[in-house]
């Protein structure tokens, strides 16, 4: 959380937060929508802006801040360069056992945190929608299939030489 | 490559998968062509595309060049055919050959053989997991054989990302057909007369719902397509909406008429990017196409669709928490009544249907309601697209018609469980629904006989399950999502599944007793009655059939602090076999606590106090020699 309160808003963060606001109409039935594309655009949501929109839609920042963190897909804190989610859907489950061990010992964190040195973000969620080639991890935004712990250990080694 | 499949020593391709000596020369191989034009279908699935399909595509458009073929060959993007696991494929059209496992350097023993020799590469085609004999025409091939492809008819076969593609083969035709024939009323009737249920989870029929929501006065009503699918294991929506998103956009269209609706939206859910670029990309095309926006082909009804993103929340999948989430609020259901065909969006009437029941409907329109019913089953017409993953040979989207067997879909579709492994059961409808054993295999799939048997059809996820998946741990894995996924309304789910989490922890620990067990069950029953919506008062549903049909394997856990499928970790011990290990000091340098030792060259051994049982060592070892133990049954 600590970078987040530090985080102060810049006059150009505020060009871009009312940027989004015009593009949704100022209409706080959009606020999902208005909060992923800040996410897009800031890679995570700055406490500030959360206080910004609050003012601008009028309604409390309790209220956006109950929304935001209702969804899994909201992030309070800056993320890694990497941003590595393993699934742990059903299918996914009953062969990662081995895998999610791995990549625990190999970036030193568990789900949900970031390394120190900002190069990896580590999240489980459940099923990413490929249990065909299941275990699946996205790195990035995009899949990677069929895992086993060597091809884990070779994609992370890969991404920290990046 | 092909490995997997070659590993029959009959198989007389076996040694050669480079490329130089592939072979090509059987005469049986020859291919009759005589319409020099050829399509080449390349899947560009999110599957696909995650092994190597792009890559493909350039190698596939530059060989194209280089050989001066571009007349005579057309490379056609297609969504997923299904078959997920084979990519990434190329089909050969009007040849009916599919190439699976396909890497760029593939492309030019196509090229060759193929497209200028009229010659089918053996080594390339799907092997046969039985027999290990490749197959040359795709429709022989056991996982699409047996397929009725009804909702899934275009996935595979056209690019999704062309309008044009879906209105040459009949596309927006059914829209077009109500539009000029048939009053709302009449939609209704015809859907009704299909016996269509809906295939979101609930099974509640269709035409039904669209009478009540059009039966209800109101100057403003609206049309959701519930496109969230968060239960693990399910993947149905995620390729229709890739491979077909103008089906979809069609459905709505019709439903929309049907009730009474101009404003509609789809809910995707977040994960699927993929899904979500094409859709927007559809609604796009079809706009400018004039389906959808104002005055829709000169018919005076108007209809517009706005793009929801979900931002990961499974209960959203739920349809008042879903209206909720759209009108930007924290997704929590409300009671029900009001049902939303009364009260829905902005309090107005809404009508919500699944991505696969929007699917259906123009091909039911289409074709007719007595087409319809005429497949499937009499109190479930139509068919199901299931997503079968799991301990399974063909992983991949399947579609049959309701009522098909479990025996068919696991052993002929699903070409049997790989590695020899013996068959347990299956898993349906995702954390709401239930595992059903072996015992088992003949019932149908449909919604009546399901929930018989306490688990339910969902929206089609099917698990498959072998010997090495401990039904403890896998009820564990459910309650946990569940608990996860509460979203905290409600006290028996709130606070119940956290409970009955707990517990089974506790089970799989070998820290709880038989009296934990019958709390457990008296909590589940509490939990499934009294929970406020669709969420808790399914989730005991795993629980509760494990405990139904594999109540030993609890009893094991807590008496004899025994995990029979070597899967608790609490309860297992992992150990080198001496005679097996080489001495390779692999699992050594993977061990991330050191807790292995031994010289080069010599048996090593695990240091139990200190192993973490992670399973790196397990998986890692080249020789097979770590293996895993628990304690001995005791007599009783
Ligand atoms: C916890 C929960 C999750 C659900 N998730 C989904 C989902 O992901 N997709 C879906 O279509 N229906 C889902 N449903 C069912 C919907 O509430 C609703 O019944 C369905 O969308 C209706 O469509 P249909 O009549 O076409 O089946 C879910 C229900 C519950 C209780
Ligand atoms: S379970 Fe992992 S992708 Fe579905």
């Amino acid at each position: 959380m600590t970078q987040n309160i530090e985080y102060k808003l810049k006059e150009q963060d505020r060009r871009e937060l009312k940027k989004i606001l015009d593009q949704f109409n100022y209409d706080k039935n959009n606020l999902i929508s208005i909060l992923q594309t800040i996410q897009d655009v800031f890679g995570f949501l700055p406490r500030n802006s959360m206080f910004y929109l609050a003012k601008k839609l009028q309604v409390p920042a309790a209220e956006i801040y109950g929304v935001s963190t209702f969804y899994t897909q909201f992030k309070f804190d800056k993320l890694g360069k990497n941003h590595l989610i393993f699934c742990d859907g059903t299918a996914c489950h009953l062969r990662n056992r081995e895998i999610l061990g791995l990549v625990e010992t190999l970036l030193g964190i568990k789900p949900g945190e970031t390394t120190s040195d900002m190069q990896f973000s580590y999240e489980i969620v459940a099923c990413l929608g490929c249990c065909a080639i299941s275990p699946v991890c996205m790195v990035n935004g995009e899949i990677y299939g069929n895992l086993t712990t060597n091809k884990v250990k070779k994609l992370i080694k890969k991404l920290r030489k990046q | 490559m092909n490995s997997k499949n070659n590993s029959n020593p009959n198989n007389p391709n076996n040694s050669s998968t480079n490329n130089s000596n592939i072979n090509t020369s059987n005469k049986n191989n020859n291919i009759n062509n005589n319409s020099p034009k050829r399509e080449l279908l390349l899947c560009r699935g999110t599957a696909c595309n995650s092994m190597g399909a792009i890559n493909l595509h350039e190698s596939l458009q530059n060989a194209l060049v280089k050989h001066k073929l571009i007349e005579k060959v057309s490379i056609k993007l297609t969504g997923c055919h299904g078959f997920c696991q084979l990519g990434p494929t190329i089909i050969i059209q009007p040849d009916n050959v599919l190439y699976a496992h396909l890497k760029p350097s593939d492309i030019a023993t196509i090229i060759e053989n193929h497209i200028k020799n009229n010659k089918v590469v053996e080594d390339l085609l799907y092997k046969d997991p039985k027999t290990g004999s490749p197959i040359k025409d795709m429709n022989k091939i056991a996982f699409y054989e047996q397929q009725v492809p009804l909702i899934t008819k275009n996935c595979g076969k056209i690019n999704p990302e062309d309008i044009e593609e879906f209105i040459s083969i009949g596309g927006y035709d059914s829209i077009k057909k109500v539009l000029t024939e048939y009053s709302p009323l009449e939609v209704i009737e015809e859907i009704n007369a299909s016996g269509l249920r809906g295939r979101g989870g609930a099974g509640f029929p269709t035409g039904q719902k669209w009478l009540l929501c059009h039966q209800t006065k109101g100057d403003k009503k609206y049309l959701i397509c519930n496109g969230d699918e968060g239960d693990p294991g399910a993947f149905m929506d995620r390729t229709i909406l890739e491979s077909d998103p103008h089906s979809v956009i069609e459905g709505m269209l019709i439903a929309a008429y049907a009730i009474g609706a101009n404003e509609g939206f789809a809910y995707i859910r977040a994960e699927y990017p993929l899904a979500i670029k094409r859709f927007e990309l559809a609604l796009t095309q079809a706009k400018k196409a004039g389906y959808l926006g104002n005055n829709i082909l000169h018919s005076g009804f108007h209809f517009t669709i706005t793009l929801k993103k979900g931002a990961g929340a499974f209960v959203c999948g739920e349809e008042t928490a879903l209206m909720a989430s759209i009108m930007g609020k924290r997704g929590m259901p409300t009671p029900k009544p009001p049902y939303p065909a009364t009260s829905g969006l902005w309090n107005k009437p809404t009508n919500i249907n699944n991505v696969k029941t929007l699917a259906t409907v123009p091909r039911i329109i289409e074709n007719g309601a007595d087409w319809y019913r005429s497949i499937g089953k009499k109190d479930a017409p139509g068919t199901t697209v299931l997503a079968l993953s799991g301990k399974i040979n063909n992983s991949g989207l399947v579609e049959l018609p309701l009522g098909t067997t479990i025996r068919k879909l696991v052993f002929d579709i699903g070409g049997g469980i790989p590695n020899g492994k013996a068959f347990k059961g299956v898993q349906t409808g995702g954390p709401s629904g239930g595992c059903i054993p072996k015992q088992y295999l003949e019932t149908p799939l449909d919604y009546d006989h399901l929930t018989k048997l306490g688990s339910i059809m969902g929206s089609g996820g099917i698990i498959v399950l072998d010997e090495d998946t401990c039904m403890v741990e896998l009820a564990r894995y459910f309650i946990e999502f569940c608990q996860n996924e509460s979203c905290g309304k409600c006290v028996p789910c709130r606070v119940g599944t956290r409970r009955m989490l707990e517990i089974l922890t506790h089970i799989t620990q070998g820290k709880a007793t038989l009296k934990d067990l019958d709390k457990l069950e008296k909590l589940a029953h509490i939990v499934k009655t009294s929970s406020l919506c669709g969420l808790g008062q399914t989730a005991p549903n795993p629980v509760l059939t494990t405990l139904k049909y594999f109540r030993d394997e609890y009893l094991q856990h807590i008496r004899d602090k025994r995990c029979p499928a070597l899967v608790c970790n609490e309860l297992i011990t992992y150990y080198i076999d001496e005679d097996l290990c080489i001495g390779c000091g692999v699992c050594k340098t993977n061990c991330s606590v050191n807790a292995i030792g031994g010289i080069v060259k010599e048996p090593h051994s695990i240091n139990t106090e200190a192993c973490i049982r992670c399973g790196v060592c397990f998986e890692s070892c080249p020789s097979n020699a770590i293996l895993k133990k628990t304690n001995p049954p005791q007599g009783r």
